[in-house]
Formats: C-alpha cells, structure tokens, sequence
C-alpha cells in the first residue's frame, strides 16, 4: 500500500481542530443506513473526516453482515461472477462443456452428431459407469444437453428449446465418463474454440416450461461463455470424475427428486445459477455426498439480509457486496429464513413470499386458517426444512405450517 | 427562499395536511396509541431541527416521506408510555439490543452493561422536572430504529470505554451548540511553512470521502473491509483509492511547492522531513485520539514504517 508521507497525515490529524458539531444520532444513522441525501451524506462525510470519535461510532454501527448462509457448490466467487448475465453465462458455459464432454469423443467416431441409443446401450453393456448412467437417465427423463455443431452456435440457444428429451437422452447414454473427464482436463491445454461451445439447457428435474425460461436468459449470455473459461474447465474436470466414483448414488437421485420436485439439498439448491445444479441431478448430488470435498473447493455461501428499509439483499461474495432483490410490490420485510436455494421473508402486513430457486422468481403465500388470515405484520421466519416453518407476527400470533406453506395453523 | 410571507406559510401547512394524514395512516400510531395531533406536532419539530427556516413545501415533504414513520411512531409512543408500544418494541428490539452490545463491546460482560444502560435510558431514568424522559423521544425517524439504536450504544461505548473521559452525550453537546474541539497539547512541530501550506491545500481540495477514507485508514488503522462496508463499497474500491490518493497527494504537494519557486529536489526533501520527529508526534496524537490498548503502537509503527509503494 502506498505510504502516506508523514506530514499529509499530521495535517489530517490537524484539521480535527476544526471538526464542528457532532451529528445527532439520527443523522448517524441514517449516514450507516445509507438513507442520507447527497448534501447531507456530504456534511456528515466532512465531519466524519475531521472527527475521530465519530467515526469510531459509525465504523462500530455500521451493522454486521447477517447471513442467512445458503451452501452452494464450485462457483468462484470472482469478480467477473457477479453480474446476473455473467453468471448465467458462468452457467451456459458449464453446461457447455458437459456437452462438449459428452459429444466429442463420440464426434471423432461419428460424423452425425445423433446416434442412436440402441448403439450406445450396446457399447454401454462393457462400461459399468456409462450403464448406471443410462439408468439414471432413462429414470429420470431429464433432459441431458443437446448437441450443437460449431457452426450452430448462434442459433444454438434457439434451438436448444427445440429439442427433444429423447435426443438429450441418447446424448447422455453415449457419454463415457472416464473419456469425457479426459477431454474436459484436455480442455486446458488445448482447449476447443469456445465459440464452438453451444449454450445448452441445464440439465435438472425442473419442468420443460422452466428450462426453457432459463434458456432464454442464456441466449442473452451467449457471448460470455468464451469468458467462462477458468470455472469451466475446473468444473468439467470434476463432474464426470465423480460420475464414476458415485455411480450407485447417481441411480437414487432422480428417483428421489422426481418424486418431489423440491430442492433436496444444498448442493443442488441453486440450480438455476449455479454449475452444479446446471450439469445434472445426478452430477450435483454425486458432488455434494461423494466428494464434498471438491465441492467445497471455491464454494461461495450466497448471504442474505434484510436491509434496514426492509428490502432483501443478497451477496454472493460473502457479504462484500450486496445485490437488492427485488421481491414484489412495496412491502417492508422484517424477516427472512433461507434453507438451501428456498427463501422466506415476511413482513408488513401479512406479506410473506417464497422463492424456491434463490431469489430468481417469488410466490406470495397468504397464510390462512379456519377462516383467519394473516394480516399482522411478521416480524419472525423460521424454517427448519422446506416443509417446516413457522411465523411470528407482531401481536405475537404464531402460524407454524408443515407442508412448505400448503396450510397453516395458528395459536 | 425567504420570499415566503405568513401566507404561503398557512398554505404550506394546507398543502401538507393531507400528506401528514397519509403518513399518519402508514405509521400505524392509531395503533400505539399515538394521536394525529401528536404525530403532526412530532413531524414538525423534526422538520424544524433539520430544514432551514427557508425550507420549502418541497423540501418539508421530502423531509417527511424520507421517514420512518413507522419506526417514528412506535419510539415516540414508547418515550409517551403506551404500553402496547413497549410491547412490540420489546419484541422486536429486546434481543437485538444484547446483539448489538455484543457486536459492539465483543466482551459479554461489558455488552451485557452496555444494552443494559440503553434500555434503562430507553425506558427514561432520568428525570427532567419529575417527568420520566425515554431517550426514544429523541428518534426522529431519519434512519432505521435498529441503526439508531446500533449507534446510540456506539456512542456510549466510545463515550465510556474509549475517551475514557467524562461523558456528555452528543446529545447535550448539539443542544448546548458546543462546538467540538480535539485537546491538543502536543507542542506542534515545526515544518516548513510552505509545506505544511501546500498539504493543507492539497487536502482541502479532496472530496470529504476521500479524507474520511484517508482518515479511517491512515489515522484509525482501520482495515480496508471496515472502510468498505461503512460506505457500502467493495473493499478493491477502497483499496484502489487509498493508493491513489497518496500517489495524488504527494504529487499535488510537490507541484505546489515547485509554485513556490523551490527545487523539485528541495520539494521532496522537504515532505521527508523529520521523518523521526514527525512519526512520533504522530503517534502520540493518534494515541491520543484513542485508547492505546485497542491500537497499540505497533500499528502507527507498522504503517509509519512501510516502504512506499
């Protein structure tokens, strides 16, 4: 750090003879809340400036970062992974190199990138890995990334609506995970064009209706992907490998989650941002319980927290940065509970939202029972799980549900 | 504007009514027990304590909805007595407070004292001609109540455990209009009058952010996350300016001095100055300006000593 020549700082030292009157508590606050105008931010600044003890009293009010800590798997949390359309893009490359993983090897065989999966259920009989693969694929029927020629690129998100589960199945049951970790750790040293990298949908146990929505972000980040090119090569080394060490838990998973639907662990819980969640349930859930030890290299934890004007904010470089998300209409939130990627806040006037997929879309849910409803302000969200919750409101009513907010009960 | 006559005064107050009722209505203090009248007459007085007498309808109603007044009403009720105000701010205040203290003490025992004392002067122990005063009267609604209450325990914190000296809340002091002055019975070193000129100048140019980062940092020995997270910055931010902001300044004052007719080596001489004296001068302000414990000498040591960069 640059020295500060001695005399700069006895002369700042100095100019605390002037500082003037100290702001009222009010003022303090609002200049920690951030809820100050320009001019006055600026007065307040001016004394801070001259003023020791001040800022010794704004630098201890200034709130603690509260964190409602949601673990995500492998995503830097590096600069350029901030914005939503660099995230998104950190995604579709991810999603990317699955695919590439997935296609290349059979691309040298065969020049047509379809084949069809007679052939690679016969290939599959002799690879132990690849054949627990195809049974989680055909359990599951989640959508494995469609394939794209270099050339497609630009049309590729567009098309990539298009296709069928049944294309993105034979994709899947071709790949060989042990070859397609090889080229992904290839990648590094000779890496393909990234042009050459179609954006594909996210392979998760969402509905076709919500990876197309996502899709769509993903055409917008098209271009980004070539940016992408350090996470992607990490995450693609690890993915397949894990495929192989976990085969058994890749066979329970789909069942699991396709039954419900719900986001069943911290691994997968962001699965609408976050690489693991993009590759596959299967993939995601190998990572988190099998090797939890590379998924916890360069995690970041995104943080929530209410703001003092009852706005939710959220960071995803632990807490140095904050985002507001915005929730719906005007609402004053006073509470918030996070289990996983499944977010609560409750506040004024009985308004309590949810959102399943870390704050990208939100539900209202207007708790009610035997005939009463929620209208008092919420001032406590607790969740245990994402059945389990409970409300405390400011008459101190208690509305406890267990069913993720299905119906209530209330004292 | 002080081309507003009684007139426009009486149709200010017309115009604002309806905000005032507006404001009344989302501040619930129908339920706390806090009446139009009294929330009118809590609106002026703030409007009074921070807008010039000039202020415009404009600039009154700004005021206004810039409020909490939500928050307002509930710290007004409570310094009044309703006892359903107390409730909920119990309820929703009452652990926060022993957070806080321990947020801001980071000692149990002295966090535990600390929200103990706020809350006895929440509640109103001191007397003013027998009437219970709740220091929540003096909220005004500018920032959250939670802020507020975050640095009023920070305020007596500093007050009690850091100056170390006699304690008169800002309050007393803003009230009695005392203008704030550093003790400072350093004798002053003495430096070329042309120097000390130019750094003052150098600095006097410099938005008040910067001096307040410059000051946190290079007098408080605070970090560059303190720093950041006070102004709600990214800590590269801070970083990057405090870098450059030493860069700069150092260059203002040489060119300054260069002005004056002296050499550009005479120039950096110069700002190198007693470098001994000076560094001891300096720390013995910056101990002075806080409590030698919590920053012992080997921080204004460490940064006096840092090879530039």
């Amino acid at each position: 750090m640059e020295q500060l020549p001695k005399l700069i700082r006895q002369r700042l030292q100095a100019a605390a003879k002037q500082g003037g009157r100290h702001p009222d508590p009010d003022l303090l606050a609002a200049f920690t809340d951030r809820a100050l105008g320009k001019t006055e931010r600026v007065q307040v600044l001016e004394h801070l400036a001259r003023c020791g003890n001040c800022r010794d009293i704004v630098s201890l009010a200034t709130p603690e970062l509260e964190a409602g800590g949601i673990v995500t798997p492998a995503l830097r949390s590096s600069g350029w992974l901030r914005g939503p359309i660099l995230r998104w893009g950190g995604l579709a490359a991810s999603v990317a190199v699955v695919t590439v993983a997935v296609t290349v090897p059979r691309l040298s065989r065969h020049s047509s990138p379809v084949s069809t999966t007679q052939s690679a259920q016969t290939d599959s009989i002799t690879n132990a890995p690849q054949a627990r693969m195809d049974e989680a694929a055909d359990k599951l029927s989640v959508s494995a990334p469609a394939t794209y020629r270099a050339a497609e690129v630009d049309s590729a998100a567009a098309q990539s609506k298009q296709a069928k589960f049944s294309d993105r199945k034979k994709d899947v049951s071709n790949a060989k995970p042990s070859r397609a970790s090889k080229v992904a750790e290839g990648r590094s040293v000779s890496p393909m064009p990234q042009a050459a990298v179609p954006a594909s949908p996210p392979l998760s146990a969402k509905s076709a209706d919500e990876a197309q929505a996502q899709l769509k972000k993903e055409q917008a980040s098209d271009m980004q992907v070539s940016v992408s090119n350090e996470v992607v090569a990490v995450e693609a080394k690890a993915a397949p490998a894990e495929l192989e060490i976990a085969p058994g838990k890749a066979k329970d998973a789909p069942s699991r989650d396709a039954q419900t639907g719900l986001v069943r662990n911290d691994a997968r819980a962001l699965s609408p941002r976050t690489m693991a969640g993009a590759i596959s349930p299967q993939f995601a859930d190998a990572t988190s319980t099998k090797n939890a030890e590379s998924a916890t290299r360069g995690r970041i934890v995104p943080r929530w927290t209410l703001s003092s004007d009852g706005t939710l904010q959220r960071s995803l470089d632990s807490g140095r940065t904050w985002a507001t998300i915005p929730v719906a209409g005007n609402s004053v939130f006073r509470a918030l509970a996070a289990v996983g990627a499944d977010i609560w806040v409750g506040g004024s006037g009985g308004s309590l939202y949810r959102s399943m997929d870390a704050g990208e879309h939100w539900l209202q849910v207007k708790p009610a029972s035997s005939g009463k409803v929620l209208t008092d302000d919420i001032i406590g969200v607790e969740f245990t799980d994402a059945n389990h919750g409970k409300l405390t409101t400011a008459d101190e009513q208690i509305w406890t549900t267990a069913d993720a907010g299905q119906t209530w009960q209330t004292n | 504007m002080t081309s507003h006559g009684v007139q426009s005064v009486a149709e200010m107050a017309l115009g604002l009514e309806s905000a005032v009722l507006d404001l009344y209505s989302k501040s619930k203090g129908e339920q706390v027990g806090l009446t139009k009248d009294q929330f009118v007459v809590i609106l002026k007085n703030i409007s009074q304590k921070y807008l010039p007498a000039t202020a415009t309808q404009q600039d009154i109603s700004d005021l206004y909805f810039s409020l909490r007044v939500e928050e307002l009403a509930l710290a007004r009720a409570c310094a009044a007595g309703s006892e359903r105000a107390w409730e909920i701010f119990m309820l929703r205040y009452r652990e926060k407070l022993y957070d806080i203290g321990s947020y801001i003490a980071k000692e149990s025992s002295a966090a535990r004292e600390l929200a103990d004392s706020l809350y006895a002067d929440l509640y109103g122990t001191s007397t003013r001609e027998g009437q219970r005063v709740s220091k929540l009267a003096s909220y005004t609604g500018r920032g959250s109540l939670g802020g507020w209450l975050r640095t009023v325990m920070a305020q007596e914190y500093v007050n009690r455990y850091r100056r170390g000296r006699k304690y008169v809340s800002l309050d007393e002091e803003s009230e009695e209009g005392a203008q704030f002055a550093a003790a400072d019975p350093e004798p002053v070193l003495t430096v070329d009058s042309r120097l000390e000129a130019a750094t003052d100048e150098a600095l006097a140019a410099l938005p008040a952010e910067d001096r307040f980062i410059l000051a946190s940092y290079h007098l408080d020995g605070r970090t560059l996350a303190e720093i950041a997270r006070t102004l709600g910055v990214h800590e590269s931010t801070i970083s990057r300016k405090v870098e450059k902001l030493a860069k700069s300044l150092r260059k203002q004052i040489l060119a300054a001095l260069a002005r004056t007719g002296m050499s550009r080596r005479q120039a950096q001489e110069a700002m190198e100055v007693d470098v001994r004296d000076l560094r001891v001068n300096i720390r013995s302000r910056l101990t002075q300006e806080r409590d030698v414990a919590a920053f012992p000498d080997k921080k204004a040591e460490a940064s006096a000593g840092e090879g530039s960069g």
